[in-house]
């Protein structure tokens, strides 16, 4: 389903990053770097209700020719980005949102580890296999 | 005369929740444990307050997100005032069962918040000695209340003083307050 997922830290440096087939982890290091730029625009106050202010899922990024990207930022600025490819019409909004809640237990579970310092990349074995139960899902 | 309840087989009852609720005087004793660890590390008590927030600030990163999974159906806080009403009362509920007390702004400062706890349950068994006349080891409680500003983006210091048992002062950020006015006059 989803082809790639990223954990974002705080500052904009990257915690996690796996995708399906490692050789094209490059262009989506791209893709994802790209993105983190719409992230920022759309969690900025201003202009917007406080309701939709208040929703962590960002909804579709931007899409290009051959993937979706979706954001997500959690409370405490931490962004997920999962990028989807575009063939899998039949995929609606809430899958994602559940993708997205999903890989926001995950991580909040690592967090609640006493070993883990916040803000240093993730190498849970749990959290791996919940982002694999996200990427394999056909 | 066999009463009807025999009737319920065990397996058809719902699991029971358990109990979050932990002894008293193992946290007691735990708790103690951690100030006389800080006590040893340390010669002020400034210090030793600064050494209690920073274990605090600790377990409160780790609360801020599992709340927000948990309790607020992912949705975040963006507005000052509800944050500081998330802590009194959801926070307060997860931690120590109970709704802080009273939440008060400060009359000649708007930078400024009060957290009234009358009886905090981590000074129940510590009686300060008179040479430490200041230490409030509610310092722990502190550091928790501050990583979790922090990490939902507003910036503050939080200290705990003793007025009317336990008071937790908030002191906000310049910019957290700029940024709060900036949204409010939209």
């Amino acid at each position: 389903m989803a082809v790639a997922v990223a954990v974002i830290g705080k500052e904009n440096s990257p915690l996690y990053v796996r995708t399906v087939n490692p050789s094209s982890e490059l262009k989506f290091m791209y893709t994802i770097h790209a993105s983190l730029d719409v992230v920022e625009e759309k969690v900025i106050v201003g202009k917007k209700s406080s309701g939709e202010l208040r929703e962590l899922y960002l909804g579709l990024l931007y899409p290009t020719e051959d993937y979706k990207v979706y954001g997500y930022v959690t409370n405490t600025r931490i962004k997920f980005i999962i990028i989807v490819e575009s063939s899998y019409t039949t995929l609606r909004d809430n899958d994602i949102r559940q993708m997205f809640r999903k890989l926001h237990n995950a991580y909040s579970d690592v967090v609640c580890n006493p070993f883990y310092v916040p803000g240093d990349t993730i190498c849970s074995k749990q959290f791996e296999s919940s982002v694999k139960g996200i990427l394999i899902q056909e | 005369m066999a009463s009807t309840k025999s009737k319920i087989n065990i397996l058809d009852k719902p699991l029971s929740k358990g109990k979050s609720e932990i002894n008293i005087s193992t946290f007691g004793l735990l708790f103690c444990e951690i100030v006389q660890y800080c006590q040893n590390r340390v010669y002020t008590v400034p210090e030793l307050q600064g050494k209690l927030s920073d274990l605090g600030y600790h377990v409160g990163q780790r609360m801020v997100d599992l709340l927000f999974v948990r309790e607020r159906n992912f949705k975040r806080e963006t507005k000052l005032l509800n944050m500081l009403v998330f802590i009194k009362s959801v926070m307060w509920r997860a931690v120590f069962g109970k709704e802080a007390d009273k939440l008060e702004h400060a009359n000649d400062d708007e930078k400024t918040y009060y957290l009234i706890e009358n009886e905090t349950i981590v000074n129940k068994f510590i009686s300060v000695p008179k040479d430490k006349g200041t230490l409030n080891c509610a310092a722990f409680i502190a550091g928790m209340i501050e990583a979790v500003l922090v990490g939902c983006n507003f910036p503050a210091k939080v200290t705990a003083h003793w007025h009317k048992g336990t008071t937790f002062m908030i002191k906000f950020e310049e910019s957290v307050i700029a940024r709060e006015k900036t949204a409010e006059g939209r």
